[in-house]
């Protein structure tokens, strides 16, 4: 490459990245015949109207504040004229950080509350924990899905033609069925076998004492107070283990039922779980037995794992039955599991999926 | 939303008037339109050729590849032929208004009065 032709790329940035790919090339022929013979860069005047011009259009291409904010903060629909630059937003390097970016009000206008008031400690906590599970959440979520949604949502059109894009049918990605039921598995077990520690061993719990407030007929307060006794807690896991074992059998009638006999997917893709959900699931292991370990020692009194527990054991048995299921049942999806086990009803045929891609690689295909 | 027709976007819808031009070709074109007044740089070129696109006034018509080097022609659109007719008529009517104000302006100044 020319130093007059790399000079002319340095200073192209200023446009956006989706207008130099498409006017990149036919602009740098121009620079070049206009520049001087033996020219080495662009003169300072060419330089000014570069960079005049790449912010005019990259304000041309941005919607006003009264588009832009209702869109950042709560995703409002942008109006049509503004289908491309959303493009650019969601389906363009660095649009996960925009996006959560944009939420950051939501967590902080609560958290900069609560850091004012007495409770900094909990709060921060509390705060830290939700992080964490957030990003375990984002970890297990295939990025290419969130970007297709959001495209969908924000970027649907009639014609589907946005800028040099084009809407396409493509296949439905379902995540199969083995994977899915084996993360599900593995986390019901943790919780189960973590949280059911927990709160048998759980030495304080929540309670409630009288207060006395001048003038008020009746107050209570809630307190930590030393556990009693365990019974209380240990029969609840016990019943819900074994209405657990009821609900399994009863999903595993549904699922030979439906199972057997189900439709062929021609619009169907299977994938495995996301790519950095390996990650995401061992971030959430480490947050429940954290959370377990804070309740059984201590630190925390037993609240969570009272909830957890019992919620965990009752669907444990069932996640078993759909594991075992899906390693002996090739080419199923695990959302076919899940249906069949919640509604009792035979699996139903995906439609296919629609997909923003370049109208160059529609051309190739 | 609206288009702004600027001394240089007309120029610019002239030179693509007479044929359909290059980026290169249309600086040259406006060049020599404007007997070396308008001197078009490619930031300019390409602001005013993309707000045309957009507005329906031009489209590309056509790709070559010269010396290595991308040439992409645009041509006028039947809109963009009749916002240049338009923008001809409106500065037409404008100069025969300030010609007949002009020739209706006295050719002595008048005498402001004394104090």
């Amino acid at each position: 490459m020319r130093s007059l032709d790399r000079s002319a790329a340095f200073w192209l940035r200023a446009y956006t990245p989706a207008w130099r790919a498409r006017r990149a090339d036919e602009v740098t022929a121009v620079l070049v015949d206009l520049a001087p013979d033996g020219a080495r860069s662009l003169d300072l005047r060419t330089v000014l109207g570069l960079l005049r011009g790449g912010v005019a259009t990259r304000w041309r291409q941005t919607p006003p504040l009264r588009v832009y904010l209702p869109y950042r903060l709560l995703d409002v629909r942008v109006p049509p004229q503004y289908r491309e630059w959303v493009r650019q937003d969601i389906a363009s390097p660095g649009a996960l950080r925009r996006n959560l970016t944009g939420r950051l009000w939501l967590f902080v206008l609560p958290l900069w509350n609560a850091l004012a008031s007495d409770t900094r400690g909990d709060t921060l906590a509390m705060w830290t924990v939700l992080t964490i599970a957030l990003t375990a959440t984002l970890l297990c979520v295939r990025p290419g899905s969130v970007v297709r949604r959001r495209l969908q949502r924000h970027a649907r059109t009639s014609p589907p033609v946005v800028g040099s894009w084009v809407w396409v049918r493509t296949s439905r990605a379902r995540v199969a069925a083995e994977p899915g039921a084996q993360a599900l598995v593995l986390l019901l077990t943790v919780g189960a076998v973590a949280w059911s520690t927990a709160a048998v061993l759980a030495p304080t719990r929540l309670g409630s004492v009288p207060c006395d407030a001048a003038g008020a007929l009746a107050c209570s307060e809630l307190v930590v107070v030393p556990r009693d006794h365990t019974a209380l807690i240990t029969a609840p896991l016990t019943a819900a283990l074994l209405a657990g074992v009821g609900l399994a059998v009863a999903v595993r009638r549904r699922l030979a039922r439906h199972l057997a006999d189900r439709p062929e997917q021609p619009a169907r893709q299977l994938v495995g779980l996301a790519p950095h959900a390996g990650p995401g699931l061992a971030l959430w292991v480490g947050l429940i037995l954290a959370g377990a370990t804070a309740e059984a020692t201590g630190t925390w009194a037993l609240s969570l794992s009272a909830l957890a527990a019992p919620a965990c054991l009752l669907l444990l048995p069932t996640a078993a039955v759909l594991w075992l299921l899906a390693r002996t049942t090739p080419g199923c999806a695990f959302v076919d599991l899940r249906h069949v086990a919640w509604t009792g009803r035979p699996v139903e045929v995906d439609r296919y999926d629609t997909d923003l891609i370049p109208a160059a690689d529609l051309v190739r295909r | 939303m609206a288009f702004r027709m600027s001394e240089q976007a007309y120029y610019v819808l002239l030179s693509l008037a007479e044929e359909p031009r290059h980026g290169y070709g249309v600086v040259q074109a406006v060049k020599d339109l404007s007997d070396d007044r308008v001197r078009l740089g490619a930031g300019t070129l390409y602001g005013i050729l993309d707000r045309l696109v957009e507005a329906g006034y031009a489209e590309a018509s056509g790709e070559v590849v010269v010396d290595g080097r991308l040439r992409r022609y645009y041509r006028l659109t039947r809109d963009g032929m009749a916002a240049l007719a338009a923008e001809t008529a409106r500065l037409t009517d404008l100069a025969s208004l300030a010609r007949r104000v002009l020739a209706a302006r006295p050719t002595t100044r008048p005498a402001l009065g004394s104090a």
